[in-house]
Parts: C-alpha cells; structure tokens; sequence
C-alpha cells in the first residue's frame, strides 16, 4: 500500500520561518525610524495588491485589468463614509468597500468569466476605465477635484493597518487555495476547464467565486490607502498603472506562487523608491520593470521564487500566453 | 434494442441528434446500456463518436432527443451536474491539470462528497493503475501512457456507475494497456459499466460484449463482435465496399 502523505511535509519548519519574519516584522515601527516603517507600509499595501491579481492571474489563470477597480472603490467608499457629514468610524469602513467590490465582482463576472483569454482581459480594463470615468463625472464623489478625509498622522498605525491587512489576507488566500478543495478546483480550473467540468466541478461558480476573492483584497487595501494618503481623486486610486504594478509585482515574483506576491512587491517597491530617492524620477524604474518582465517570461517563468531549487516548475506564463489558442 | 444484462439500463438514449451548421454530427442515435455492460463503439473517423461522447456527459447541449442515466432524464444538464450524478469519461487527448502533481489530480477530481477519504482513495487507485512511483511527479511530465493511465484514474476517484473511455488505449505501451484492461474489467466484476470507443479491434473483440457502430452520424449496426463482424453495413462503412 502507498503511504498516504499530507499536502506539505515541512509544515512545522514553515510555520517556524513564518512565526520569526511576523514577529520581525510587528517589531518594525521600535527597530525601524519612520522612514523604514513607511516604506514598509507600502511594501505590505502592494503585497497584498500584488496577491489579489496572483488569485485571478495564477490560480485561477484569467489576466484581469480591472483589479484597480477594487481598490479605488474601497478608497472611495472609505472617503466618503468618512466624510464630516457621515463621519463613519474608519475600520467600520474597510468590510463596506469590501462587500461592495465583492457586488460588483459578482455582477461583472458573471458575464466576463465567460470571455477568454485577451477578451476576458479587455472587459476587466474596460470596467476599471468605465469606473475612473464615472468616478470623475459624479458630484457626490467629488469629480476630478477628489475628496479630503481626516488626517492620521501616525505612521505606526497605518503600518499596523497595512500589515496586519496583508497577512490575513495571505492567510485566507493561502488556507483557500492551498489547503482546501477550493483551491483544487480553482487550479483544475485554471488547467482545463473541461476536464475540470468532467470531475464534477461547476466552473463558473468557481471562477466567479475566485473573482470575487481577488477583488475583496484590494478593496480593503483601497480604504486603509485612503486614510493614509488623506486625499483622493481619480488619477490616485483609480488609474490604470496600479493593475499594471500588481501585474509585474506577481509576475516578478512567481506567477502561480503563493509567496510570489510578496516577494515581487517587495523588490519592486523598494527599488522604485530607491530610484526615486536617488534620481528624483522613476524613469530609470520603469524601464528596468519592462526589461525583468522581459527577462522572466523569456527565462525564469516561476519568477524569483523559481530561483529556488526546490520550487515546483509550473507552466503559467505559456499557459496564459498561448490561452486564446488553445480555447479557440 | 437492449443490452446484455438483465437489470434496469443504466443508460437509455433515444433519437438523440446534434448538428454543427449544416453537418448532422449525430443522427437519431438510439440505444442503451445494461448495468457492468462494457459497450464498445466503433466507426470510421469523424463518424459521430466523441460528439456522441459529448453529448452523453453534457459537454455539448443536443438539439434534439433524450438521455436517461439510472432512470434520471439528464438531456441538457451542464457537464459538471451529469459528472456529479455519476458519469465519467476520459477524452480523446488526454486533459489533464498540468501544474499539479499524479496525487493532486486525483485529489481534483474528487472534491465533492467526503473529502477526508479522498487521500486513502487516490492511494488505492494509484496502487490499481501502478502509478504510486510517479505520485508526486507533475501530470505534465508524465508519459503518454502515463497521462492516460492519470485520466482513467481521475474518473475512478469518483466512483462513476457509468465510465465513457475514449480511445483510452490509443498509444499506450502494451503493459500499461494491460493495466488499463485489468482495472476495466475488475470494476466491471463490481458493477461499473462501461462504453468504450476504440480503433483497435482486437481490444473490442475481447473486451466488449457488445459492439455499436457508427457511420455519419448514424448506429449502423449493433450486436456482439462476430456479428458485426459479419455485417455488410460494416464493412462499406469501414471499407466502403457496396453492400449487397
């Protein structure tokens, strides 16, 4: 008889790196001056960004440009409930957007999930303009002018809020689709659908439910970034180079990966700012973001985490790459 | 027409048709299957047979006709409904989940119904298809044989009363065509049934005890091996001699 094994063997001495990074990490704002904690702050923010589009993009294999959408509707919903007149306590904010966000994953996905490949991804870029659009013509969302929230002038608390965000988040997103049914059929999914359909698996249900996972996360993260920035308006939360940072961000890190995410946000994010302290500009960051996108997809597919000996060799990016081929 | 066994069919199709524009792919194609029957369907290429696949396991919607599996009419349910209600199939190309591992895929075909069995199960079907040494080995890196051995796999992890195998043997090494045969007919001994489309007629011969053909889109002929061995509506069908 074959020996049943569980999902990871090495869970304990997971568990163990994972206990000492967190307790490194809630130490930060006492080790770490204000600069550090803030530009960790931004760290967490894009790792979880950078996480919701790796449940879309690598789990469940559908390339989604709409993820800004998400965040700015958390930002939005956050400003306006914290506005004078509503003056809404800030945490209560955060499940408001989220729940909001989840709505509309649902509504749009419904119909989206049904496109492939370029097709799924034009309809997602679509949404997020149509959203930017709209945002700026409305009065109540304060148009082009943006919106003023209550100023927090404590670094420490938005880098707790930021954190402790992302690691809830990792923690669902990593027990859903790592250690639960769920996260096999997501993958079957992504794979072949028809197989997938053939072993009893609904695939709509899932993509929709993978959808509105992936959208919930940048929602939240959308309503912290808003208190924390204090001021908001359509270019800010809402333009189209957030989803493309998550995208780099996953695919830099590992695309499919669960701690590709984190990793790519974290190189990116420092490198930006340091490119930024040193030359005053991020020109020099972004043509050194096309020429990794470039270099991964052409020669390291698993990203930074397939640097790693013992990383399981997935086939993401020329799934993804050769997607409307193969549907067609 | 009736099958072999004696019991209620566990699969009743009748008229079923399904076009593609102006081709009828599939043409009022009437049978059904006794229960631990193995049925094997056989025709030239681009007789009707994967449609007629598709159109049993909800792949495709028909245009016409009805199905009945254990006494439930299931004409135009989603694929994943006629899968949870207990048909299983394999395809002609093998589809397998390429990023995850021989053990993770049994894992996904089996995610409804209790999942706590699910590791003790996909144990004793990788003991039953000799895939326990490629285990952890992902599905995309597996032999041809291999990945149709995985396929079959995936459809016993549910334990289907009713297995539709598509050209299961087709390029498979002769000792893992025996295994696949071995499985086939110690699961027919416990009460699955079988539909099986083949090109090698050796196969069907010795393992269907029921033989259905077609030709564009139609059953030509339906009766044991040596009957349609002998029938000349086979023959101009596969040799396109006139029958007399």
């Amino acid at each position: 008889m074959i020996r049943s094994r569980t999902f990871a063997p090495h869970t304990w001495r997971q568990a163990v790196v994972v206990l000492v990074i967190l307790v490194a990490l809630v130490s930060v704002p006492v080790w770490a001056g204000d600069y550090w904690t803030r530009l960790l702050t931004g760290v967490a923010m894009w790792a979880g960004l950078a996480l919701s589009w790796n449940v879309i993009g690598g789990y469940a294999g559908y390339i989604s440009f709409g993820q800004v959408a998400f965040f700015g509707i958390g930002a939005y919903t956050t400003a306006l409930l914290m506005q004078p007149a509503r003056h809404w306590n800030f945490l209560l904010t955060l499940p408001v957007g989220a729940v909001i966000a989840g709505l509309l994953a649902v509504v749009v996905g419904w119909p989206a999930l049904r496109l492939r490949g370029a097709y799924f991804a034009i309809a997602t870029w679509a949404l997020a303009e149509a959203i930017q659009q709209v945002v700026a013509a409305l009065g109540f969302t304060g148009g082009t002018s943006g919106l003023q929230l209550p100023i927090n002038a404590s670094t420490s608390f938005f880098y707790y809020a930021m954190l402790v965000t992302a690691v809830l988040a990792y923690a669902v997103v990593y027990l859903l689709l790592e250690r639960s049914r769920f996260g096999f059929r997501v993958k079957a999914v992504r794979d072949d659908e028809r197989a997938a359909a053939a072993a009893g698996i609904n695939a709509t249900a899932v993509k929709i439910q993978a959808f509105t996972l992936s959208a919930v996360i940048p929602a939240v993260f959308g309503g912290i970034n808003a208190y924390w920035i204090t001021f908001i308006n359509p270019p800010s939360v809402l333009a189209g180079d957030i989803t493309d940072q998550m995208v780099v961000m996953t695919l830099i890190g590992g695309l499919g990966h669960a701690w590709g995410p984190v990793l790519g946000a974290a190189v990116l994010y420092l490198a930006g700012r340091q490119f930024l302290a040193s030359f005053g500009n991020q020109t020099g960051y972004i043509a050194m973001v096309g020429a990794l996108v470039a270099l991964v997809v052409l020669f390291l597919p698993d990203g930074i985490v397939g640097l790693v000996p013992w990383t399981r060799r997935l086939r993401l990016v020329r799934q993804l790459l050769r997607r409307k081929d193969r549907d067609s | 027409m009736t099958g072999t066994g004696q019991a209620s069919p566990v699969l009743e199709v009748t008229e079923l048709r399904r076009r593609f524009g102006g081709i009828v792919a599939v043409d009022g194609v009437s049978f059904d299957v006794a229960r631990q029957d193995v049925l094997g369907i056989i025709g030239p290429n681009g007789s009707g047979k994967s449609t007629l696949f598709n159109l049993l396991t909800g792949a495709l919607p028909p245009h016409g006709g009805r199905i009945r599996h254990e006494g439930r009419d299931i004409t135009g349910w989603k694929a994943h409904r006629v899968a949870r209600a207990g048909v299983g199939r394999t395809f002609q190309i093998p589809a397998l989940f390429v990023n995850m591992t021989v053990r993770e895929n049994l894992y996904a075909a089996a995610t409804h119904g209790d999942w706590k069995a699910v590791p003790g199960r996909a144990d004793e079907v990788l003991e039953l298809l000799t895939l326990g040494h490629v285990a952890g080995t992902p599905a995309g890196s597996l032999s041809g044989g291999q990945q149709r051995l995985l396929e079959f796999g995936r459809v016993l992890m549910r334990d289907p009363s009713l297995v539709l195998l598509d050209e299961v043997t087709a390029g498979v090494h002769p000792n893992l065509r025996a295994v696949i045969l071995d499985a086939v007919q110690r699961l027919r001994e416990q009460g699955t049934t079988f539909l099986v489309i083949e090109h090698d007629m050796e196969l069907v011969r010795t393992v269907c005890r029921r033989v259905l053909v077609m030709d564009a889109g139609r059953v030509v002929a339906d009766g044991t091996f040596a009957e349609i061995a002998s029938d000349p509506q086979v023959m101009e069908a596969y040799l396109g001699v006139p029958a007399e």
